[in-house]
């Protein structure tokens, strides 16, 4: 039973918040759906319809939409949605990769920073602070060219200057938490630090952390999409959106599917992400409760 | 008059540069419940806080049966536990009540999981939670449920000293007598030693066995309830009574001590002598020079002031 | 005309939400005359707060179901638009809330804050405005009025805020002041000052009060006539002293035992009223007490009982079908 107040009645924009809250939205439907079925997609249906992005054909080169060739065919031949798919593996691979392992670094760290303060709160800020201090952009083209162009590097380019901004944000959302008096109770009972952290603070701050973590999956896109229209990402001959975009610039005026077709991919799978991650947001900003 | 089951004894906290509290002594004894009334800022909260062991001590120290404990001593958590003033917010927003009534439980490693759970659903019974509220998380019960909850979760190590920081400062008048009432329950039945931390002096003077008084971070007057709320000596604690409305619309209504406009304004802490010179109407050039220290005017009752109020 | 201040006649609040309709008032009609002080007690959810903000004109139209009649010094304020209801605030009637930091801007200085309230009389030069500004710093007893002008609400404490909040209430010489627990928020030495400095304003300008309050000791000795209110319905109201010493109903009673008091020597425990707040969704169609109440009968639960006074003490109404005194109810 909950007990229907006065003051809960007389702020109805809350009541209605808080309901809108619990319904899925349109925009929450329909960026899950587009996830999901490029997950799906990119697993199941270069088997389903025999696709392969690899497969050469100077015959049917740049022709559009066909019956065997959906959403038409490369320079080379290669099946546009062959190829969108398999860029796809490799864009949610790397993006999800680098922000889980920035976050499995960059939450604890900025976790402890915040509970503990003192020396160590001292020395992860300085590291934090030096790393920020250079152009996130700039600082994973520096790295990616200096380790080489691979997967693993490339996950690597962009953890670096991501994991700080998830110590940074663990941070601030821990010192605001341990201020309450519920982190004080479980002092007061004794409860060891290691315990406070994980049940009292964690659970407090996931829904924030989950919000920008799922912005970051789309900023890792975007600066993998960056690398490899550089040339500086995934090495040929994988499918990259970046690189497909890159290698169609020059058929633009009349084969535009050749650009469209990755960049819409692209946009589609970012803004499925920063739509989910605004719903996750609003649930952290009204405290999490549910 | 017993030895106390737990006391501070000459304790100071520095907030930066500032001294919050100076010189406090409280005792606790068993079976009794001592209040510590203050205004804004007169440090009663962070005495608490520091008998809690929550913030460190700059000077003086905890003694637990005659024994001086350190803030991270073991027992200190096993015997002195804690009521905080805002009850929904004393408890983690993602667990249910049960749960956490039940870590202390886990925390000291005290039975099984399932053993746990049942002794935390009786504790919470005795308190008048049901099964079915205690699965509940906090947002979703009252204000004076979710503190009975804190007084379940506060008692279930059967600890010997309960602090209590406002416990019903948040509450409506109605519920405040029923929370009230159960503290009084857990002082006879389990004897326990409790410090009860209000700024309303009414509900001080009904509950409370003894009085302390607080004003900018010094104990100014310490006696038995009854005599601090009718027979005041020193002059703060005066203004203090006074300024309370009473029901009581046929008594005359004539103010002995009024602080003046700007009370508020004042920071006693600076000040060398009493801290309450600026403000006090009594006051003399002695005052301003040290501090008074407090004496025992009255078996029991001490004041610290060169000049106590005499009706 | 007579000399009725505020008027008030079943006025009934609803608030849309997503678990139901809450009704915070529920068909309250009372009256005020010039000078007249009085306090509305109540616990949370018994529609004080509401009450006053819908007698003031506060309550947003769009946010919530308000039927029944508010004159105020002769205007409909429920009849009136946003921007009639404006020019009423200040002039009429004006509001102290409980927070005084929230209502003064945090940067201007609190000079010019009062002295755009007495310009609300275009009449008034700035140069009058900002003098008449220091002037009502010192009306409301703050030491030091001529540098304190230029002060801004956070180098003020909460004690002086609330005064600088009410010379800005009483800058345009209102009828009537509506206080929203104008002191829960201050110390309880710094509430004395400001409830004598409210008792004095009233005195010296028969400026009308409304106080609304949890704290039945701060109605007891700052007002005249007070209204018990419970579930969104007035449950008693009368003269302070009589309601206070002779309750009729029932929760005024409970009420009066469940607060702590000092007055009592030797130790007496308040006495809890049992069960929880009032659900305001879906109220029942009888006494909204009825749930708490040991003298309660089927008759409760099926009845609201109506306001009727008390035989020899016309003032005094109380709504109740067993009520505590031995009384005949009409």
């Amino acid at each position: 039973m909950t007990v229907a107040t006065v003051e809960q009645a007389e702020r109805p924009a809350a009541a209605v918040a808080k309901k809108a809250r619990r319904r899925w939205r349109v925009t929450d439907v329909l960026s899950l759906a587009w996830l999901v079925a490029l997950a799906l997609g990119m697993l199941l249906l270069p088997t389903l319809l025999g696709l392969d992005d690899q497969k050469t054909s100077a015959a049917e080169r740049l022709s559009g939409p066909t019956g065997a060739h959906w959403l038409g065919t490369d320079n080379y031949g290669r099946d546009l949605l062959a190829r969108a798919l398999g860029g796809a593996r490799i864009s949610l691979l790397i993006g999800f990769g680098s922000v889980a392992v920035a976050a499995l670094i960059g939450v604890p760290l900025g976790m402890l920073a915040g509970y503990l303060r003192g020396r160590l709160d001292a020395t992860v800020s300085f590291v934090v602070d030096v790393i920020l201090a250079f152009p996130g952009l700039i600082l994973a083209l520096a790295l990616a060219s200096f380790l080489g162009a691979s997967i693993a590097n490339v996950m690597i380019a962009i953890l670096v200057p991501m994991a700080p901004v998830f110590v940074r944000l663990a941070k601030a959302q821990t010192m605001s938490v341990a201020g309450r008096e519920y982190v004080e109770a479980s002092q007061v009972i004794g409860t060891p630090t290691r315990s406070i952290l994980r049940r009292d603070v964690l659970p407090n701050i996931r829904e924030a952390i989950l919000a920008y973590g799922l912005v970051s999956v789309g900023t890792a896109i975007l600066i993998e999409g960056g690398l490899s229209f550089l040339g500086m990402g995934v090495p040929q001959p994988q499918p990259t959106w970046g690189g497909m975009i890159n290698a169609g610039r020059v058929y633009l005026a009349n084969d535009p599917l050749l650009v469209v077709v990755p960049a819409a991919f692209m946009l589609l799978t970012i803004l499925s992400l920063n739509l989910l991650a605004d719903r996750f947001m609003s649930d952290a900003a009204a405290g999490g409760a549910r | 008059m017993t030895a106390p089951v737990f006391a501070l004894e000459d304790g100071s906290v520095r907030y930066g540069g500032a001294e919050a509290v100076s010189r406090v002594s409280i005792e606790l004894r068993r079976g009794e419940i001592l209040g510590l009334v203050g205004e804004s800022g007169c440090g009663k909260t962070t005495t608490a806080k520091a008998m809690l062991g929550l913030v460190p001590l700059s000077a003086g120290r905890l003694v637990l049966h005659g024994t001086p404990v350190g803030v991270k001593d073991r027992r200190l958590r096993a015997s002195v536990q804690a009521i905080f003033q805002n009850p929904a917010a004393s408890f983690n927003p993602k667990r249910s009540l049960l749960d956490s009534v039940a870590e202390p439980l886990r925390v000291h490693g005290r039975g099984t999981p399932e053993e746990r759970r049942r002794h935390a659903l009786a504790e919470l019974d005795r308190v008048g939670i049901t099964e079915q509220m205690a699965g509940r998380r906090p947002r979703e019960v009252s204000g004076g449920q979710c503190q009975r909850a804190a007084i379940a979760r506060a008692t279930i190590l059967r600890p010997e000293v309960l602090v209590c920081d406002e416990p019903v400062s948040a509450l409506d008048v109605s519920i405040q007598a029923q929370i009230l009432e159960l503290l009084a329950e857990l002082r006879s039945e389990q004897g326990l030693a409790m410090l009860f931390i209000s700024h309303d002096l009414s509900v001080v003077a009904s509950l409370c066995d003894r009085t302390a008084v607080m004003y900018a971070g010094r104990v100014v007057e310490q006696g038995s309830a009854g005599a601090v709320a009718h027979d005041p000596r020193h002059p703060y604690t005066v203004a203090l009574q006074d300024a309370v409305p009473t029901l009581d619309t046929s008594a005359p209504r004539e103010a002995r001590i009024r602080t003046a406009v700007g009370a508020d304004d004042v920071d006693g802490r600076a000040l060398p002598g009493c801290r309450f010179a600026a403000l006090c109407p009594s006051v003399t050039p002695e005052c301003t020079t040290s501090p008074p220290v407090l004496r025992e005017l009255a078996p029991r009752q001490e004041v610290a002031c060169l000049h106590p109020y005499s009706p | 005309m007579t000399d009725s201040l505020l008027s008030i006649r079943d006025l009934v609040v609803e608030f849309p939400t997503p678990a139901g309709t809450v009704r915070a008032v529920d068909h309250v009609s009372l009256d005020l005359r010039q000078g007249e002080r009085l306090g509305i007690v109540g616990e949370s959810g018994s529609g004080k707060s509401v009450l006053a903000r819908t007698a003031m004109g506060l309550t947003r139209t769009r946010a919530a179901r308000v039927s029944g009649e508010v004159v105020l010094a002769g205007h409909r304020v429920l009849d009136l638009g946003e921007r009639r209801r404006r020019a009423l605030w200040g002039r009429e009637v004006a509001m102290v809330f409980q927070d005084p930091l929230s209502a003064l801007h945090p940067i201007t200085p609190v000079g010019e804050q009062i002295a755009e309230a007495v310009r609300r009389d275009p009449t008034v030069s700035r140069k009058r405005a900002a003098a008449r500004a220091v002037e009502l710093l010192e009306t409301v007893g703050i030491p030091l009025a001529a540098r304190r002008v230029h002060a801004r609400a956070h180098e003020l404490s909460g004690g002086m805020r609330q005064r600088v909040a009410i010379a800005m209430a009483i800058a345009s010489r209102p009828k009537l002041i509506i206080a929203d627990e104008p002191t829960t928020a201050l110390d309880v030495t710094v509430q004395a000052r400001i409830l004598d400095l409210f008792d004095e304003l009233c005195r010296e300008f028969g400026i009308g009060l409304i106080m609304v309050s949890h704290d039945l000791g701060v109605v007891g000795q700052h007002t005249d006539q007070v209204a018990v209110m419970y579930a969104g319905r007035i449950a008693e109201r009368g003269p302070v002293a009589d309601v206070f010493t002779r309750p009729g109903m029932r929760y005024t009673s409970a009420l009066m035992a469940a607060i702590p008091r000092r007055d009592t020597t030797g130790q007496s425990l308040p006495r809890p009223i049992p069960g929880l707040p009032p659900n305001l969704l879906d109220p029942p169609p009888g006494c909204r007490f009825e749930p708490r109440c040991g003298y309660a009968s089927a008759r409760c639960r099926e009845e609201q009982p109506p306001l009727l006074p008390m035989t020899g003490a016309a003032t005094h109404e109380y709504a109740c079908w067993h009520p505590g005194i031995r009384e005949v109810v009409a």
